[in-house]
């Protein structure tokens, strides 16, 4: 018989469903109530040894305090309330959920003849089904089957599956989604059995975890989750494959034209024994980089640096690839895309000026007070005609660098002027050559200024310049007219973005007719038949036009513009002295570089996606904007579009209007991975405003055979985070590697109190000792 | 006699087409640098009358810059001053102050490109001249004040290569100027720079250059070019592709 049971016999009530119990004190005293009770304790006990002193006979005197002492605990009881709770508890076992990998790397074969993990998962589970039975006594076992979604199961359903159903596998985002789909359940313990391809926010938190920020990321995700996760890695020893995969290509989204682009490609290779293996990178069909790797025995990983210079400013789809081999288990990973949009860093601009003039100070003024603009000036300075009495070393000339500007760096340029320069004693016609090639083939920019070198008086009439100039040049023309005058900004021109410094265009023009009047032109033959006169002359004509002052022409892939006069310097400084200010000077010369390298902040159609790599069945949203040639949005235009996918497959778009004037919308849902092109171009009265072009990538659903070997490193982080450890299927005793607190919840019923102080027996033993002690005291003579 | 005469007018002819081609054939004709002299009260504005015509001939001689033999005088008040981005102030004694409206002209001339190159041609310390200059700057950059410009400046390296200020006289061996980020729009010479240009068409010279005599006025020929040079290309003696040559000749 325990204590229990002795309550429960002295008890008048039903207490018998109670297995447990608790003393607690009743009272609610503060600490000085205690202190005084204890004080008033001590001091009674002293007082009452003090006052029995006169007592000779010990035992007597023991008596007596023992009395006084048993009065004395009896008050305190009553002052303390003690009081015995009795309690109704439950063990309850803790909740565990054990989630089966269900995804498609689980159902490879990767031994000849051999099972899948899938049907070792299935193995495994069958030959431990008593240790499940045995976890069982312990925990409250809900089964899931997992990938990209997260699916409650029994042990027998799976057990009856045929092979895997899911495409991806997502191990934390299935281990989050317990609480939505179990709310209650409150998991602590979660048996993960997977093979640990992962490819959800698992393996994008580790897949680059070099610094601490990164590490501290996953802890901190693992954490998050809120449960002990035990993994069991389905693993096969025998598993051998041979496979080449291209894992990852880390680049940035976005480049710099000219400057050195550089991507890190991570190479898994596996059962390929030793060997060379060409790696490619291309755009589209273009191959823009190619080189072999090593690979070796016994090493899977690789990291791969590749380097290129893109040459074109846009949004491009690159992609690595590595050559398919016919005993591979998966070809579709052998290629990988991404996206790059290829900028200007800063606008380079070559300066070439014959003589330092007016014009020549302050377009270099402008160009350099540009922090976007990188100029990079060549002034002649002295002629062979010049006079020459000073050693070289008292001056400070250096060579022309005709070589140099005009042949090795010309392609780092991305315009080149020639201000009223002479070629002739210079530059050999064969490098005007390479000029013309600069802006015909790869999209160069070119300004001829005027003066007393250039066009005609330069003898540029029959030299390849001539060919990229948007004026015709004649032989034997009267290079120059003088005099005064007004240039006439054109309809074009006054449209145009070079020469827009007001959205209204009345007011744009009567701003060019307050600019001061220029001085002398080069005469030039006519406008060619494609270019566009921005401003002519008032007067200077002949049977083709007015002499165009400044005009501009798409040459190829380039651009090209031409100023006939060397005096536009007058819309600076002596436009400020008239009451102006250099704004109008500096604006048309940044929008004419801009035109000059087809910046995208001028083009007329503009497209834009949310993002750059999408997965099938996806809807992409896909939106146009649309300007006018007057660059003011137009709900009017007519828009074509299209989606091209890499298989040659070309689907139309069809685009409504939004309800912001010159925004367009349409949207495409992608059925198939692959790189794709979507085109649009833009029509206004039949006129055309321009194109652009946007591609884009789907690829999500191969990430999950991207890399098909288990991943052990993945699988014990992910256990040494949770303080558990990483198990095997292999392993012989699971049961007793599994670090699982097994110690069961208690759960209480119900309770009721049982108070003794206010009961009569208290009472009544107060007052008896009280009365002994009285009895004693008289009896030895004590009063 | 008759074929003497047929050749002597051939080469008079050819003689006037020599001389002429720069210009006649030229877009800049009427659009060549014209150097501007500041007409300003009191004092005498212009010291030497031949100075500019003779430095602008060694202009156009020994450099490909188109430099028109006759200057421009002008005065701040005139409506055509901001066409004259170089404006040369010469005097040897003390001026009358600017009125407010001028020196706040002047000021959006030098803020939006224009350069004012001052050339003190008394040959004296602290000179009326100089005392009205200083007073002049101040009121134009009460911020600021006159620096010695140091000998790494593009004044220097603009054209020839520079280790000492010459002139007609050698009163300060530094040039002064105002510097506005990295250009200085004021120059200001004590050495009387003008002075050492004075003569005729013939090539006799109206003062002598002292202490260093011919050599001192070749060299004060040079600084004129480099300052003229400097005005229309600012820095660019300064960029990176010059550097090493401008070392290397320096050694």
């Amino acid at each position: 018989m325990d204590f229990l049971d002795i309550i429960k016999s002295f008890s008048d009530k039903d207490i018998s469903a109670f297995n447990d119990f608790k003393v607690k004190i009743g009272a609610d005293l503060s600490v000085p109530m205690i202190l005084l009770v204890a004080f008033s304790f001590g001091l009674f006990v002293y007082l009452s040894f003090k006052s029995t002193k006169e007592l000779k006979n010990k035992r007597k005197r023991f008596l007596l305090i023992l009395f006084r002492v048993l009065a004395l605990f009896a008050i305190l009881f009553m002052i303390f309330q003690p009081k015995l709770e009795l309690r109704e508890t439950k063990e309850i076992k803790n909740k565990m959920a054990v989630l089966f990998d269900d995804s498609e790397s689980m159902g490879l074969k990767l031994e000849s003849g051999g099972n899948s993990r899938f049907e070792n998962l299935k193995s495994f589970l069958k030959k431990n089904d008593d240790f499940f039975e045995k976890l069982s006594d312990d925990f409250d076992i809900d089964y899931y089957s997992f990938g990209s979604s997260l699916k409650p199961t029994t042990l027998p359903e799976f057990l009856a599956k045929g092979a895997p159903e899911e495409s991806k596998t997502y191990i934390g985002e299935a281990i989050e989604g317990l609480k939505t789909i179990n709310p209650k359940a409150e998991y602590k313990e979660v048996l993960v059995l997977t093979d640990g391809c992962d490819n959800g926010k698992i393996k994008s938190l580790t897949e680059n975890m070099s610094s601490d920020l990164d590490k501290s990321l996953f802890k901190k995700y693992v954490k998050s989750l809120n449960v002990k996760i035990h993994p069991i890695a389905i693993t096969n020893e025998k598993e051998k494959f041979s496979d080449i995969a291209i894992n990852k290509v880390m680049a940035d989204q976005f480049g710099f034209i000219r400057t050195p682009f550089e991507i890190e490609v991570l190479l898994y290779a596996s059962g390929l024994g030793k060997k060379s293996i060409p790696i490619t990178l291309k755009n589209g069909d273009n191959i823009v980089k190619a080189l072999n790797i090593k690979i070796e025995e016994g090493k899977k990983e690789y990291k791969v640096k590749m380097k290129f210079y893109p040459q074109k400013i846009g949004r491009f789809v690159y992609t690595v690839s590595v050559p398919t081999y016919s005993d591979e288990l998966i070809q579709e990973n052998n290629e990988k895309s991404f996206f790059v949009n290829v900028i200007r860093d800063k606008t380079r601009v070559l300066m070439v000026v014959g003589t330092p003039t007016w014009d020549e100070r302050f377009l270099r003024r402008t160009l350099k007070n540009n922090p976007n603009i990188d100029l990079i000036p060549f002034f002649i300075l002295r002629t062979s005609y010049d006079y020459l009495n000073v050693p070289e070393k008292e001056m400070s000339l250096i060579p022309f660098p005709t070589r140099e500007i005009f042949d090795r760096e010309l392609h780092t340029f991305d315009v080149v002027i020639l201000m009223n320069f002479d070629y002739g004693p210079f530059v050999p016609t064969s490098y005007l050559q390479n000029i013309k090639k600069y802006v015909m083939n790869d999209g160069g920019g070119f300004v001829m200024v005027g003066g007393d070198r250039s066009f005609n008086a330069g003898r540029y009439e029959r030299t390849p310049i001539v060919d990229i100039l948007p004026v015709d040049l004649s032989v034997g023309m009267t290079p120059f007219s003088f005099g005064k005058f007004k240039p006439v900004l054109t309809e074009v021109g006054n449209a145009h973005p070079i020469l827009r410094v007001d959205f209204d265009a009345e007011k744009n023009r009567a701003i060019f007719d307050s600019l001061p009047a220029l001085e002398g032109i080069n005469n030039v033959l006519k406008l060619k038949d494609d270019a566009l006169a921005l401003m002519t002359h008032p007067k200077e004509r002949n049977e083709h036009g007015p002499t165009p002052i400044i005009s501009i022409s798409e040459m190829g892939k380039g651009r090209s513009m031409a100023i006939t006069t060397d005096t536009l310097w007058k819309w600076n400084l002596p436009y400020v002295g008239e009451g102006g200010s250099t704004r109008l000077y500096d604006n048309f010369w940044h929008n004419a570089l801009k035109w000059l390298v087809k910046d995208p902040a001028l083009d007329l159609v503009k497209l834009t996606l949310q993002e750059n790599t999408f997965s099938t069945e996806e809807s992409i949203k896909i939106k146009l904007k649309v300007l006018d040639h007057k660059y003011q949005p137009t709900d009017k235009a007519r828009v074509k579009g299209e989606v091209k996918s890499d298989d040659g497959k070309v689907i139309k778009l069809n685009f409504r209007r939004s309800e912001t004037v010159g925004d367009y919308e349409s949207e495409f849902v992608p059925k198939r991975d692959g790189n794709y092109v979507i085109e649009t171009s833009a029509y206004l009265k039949e006129k055309y405003l321009g194109k652009d072009i946007h591609p884009f990538i789907v690829e999500e659903s191969k990430a999950e055979l991207i890399n098909i070997e288990v991943d052990h490193d993945l699988l014990a982080e992910l256990a040494t985070l949770s303080e558990t450890k990483l198990l095997k299927i292999e392993d012989d005793d699971i049961s007793g590697s599994l670090a699982i607190d097994s110690k069961k919840e208690v759960q209480l019923l119900g309770k009721v109190e049982l108070t003794f102080w206010d009961s009569k027996m208290n009472f009544l033993i107060i007052t008896m000792f009280l009365i002994i002690e009285w009895f004693i005291r008289r009896k030895y003579g004590l009063y | 006699m008759e074929r003497r005469k047929l050749l002597v007018i051939t080469l008079i002819v050819c003689l006037c087409i020599t001389l002429t081609c720069g210009t006649v054939f030229s877009l800049t004709a009427k659009n060549e640098i014209v150097i501007a002299q500041l007409k300003y009260k009191g004092g005498d504005y212009e010291p030497y009358k031949s100075s500019l015509n003779v430095l602008s001939g060694y202009v156009v001689s020994r450099t490909s810059v188109i430099l028109a033999r006759d200057k421009k005088r002008i005065a701040i008040q005139d409506k055509d001053l901001f066409l004259y981005p170089l404006l040369y102030m010469a005097g040897a004694y003390e001026f009358k102050p600017f009125s407010d409206g001028d020196v706040k002209k002047l000021r959006k001339y030098l803020d939006h490109g224009g350069t004012l190159f001052i050339d003190d041609s008394s040959g004296q310390q602290n000179s009326g001249f100089d005392r009205g200059i200083k007073r002049l700057v101040k009121r134009l950059y009460p911020e600021k004040s006159l620096e010695k410009i140091d000998e790494e400046h593009a004044i220097f390296r603009s054209f020839y290569l520079f280790k000492r200020v010459p002139g007609r006289k050698l009163i300060s061996p530094f040039l002064f100027g105002i510097n506005t980020g990295d250009i200085t729009p004021v120059i200001y010479s004590k050495n009387d720079l003008g002075g050492a240009y004075a003569g005729d068409n013939f090539g006799g010279w109206d003062n002598d250059c002292t202490p260093g005599g011919e050599r001192q006025r070749e060299m004060s020929i040079r600084l004129g070019i480099n300052i003229i040079m400097y005005t229309l290309t600012v820095n660019y003696k300064k960029d990176q592709v010059h550097i090493p040559f401008i070392l290397q000749r320096r050694k």
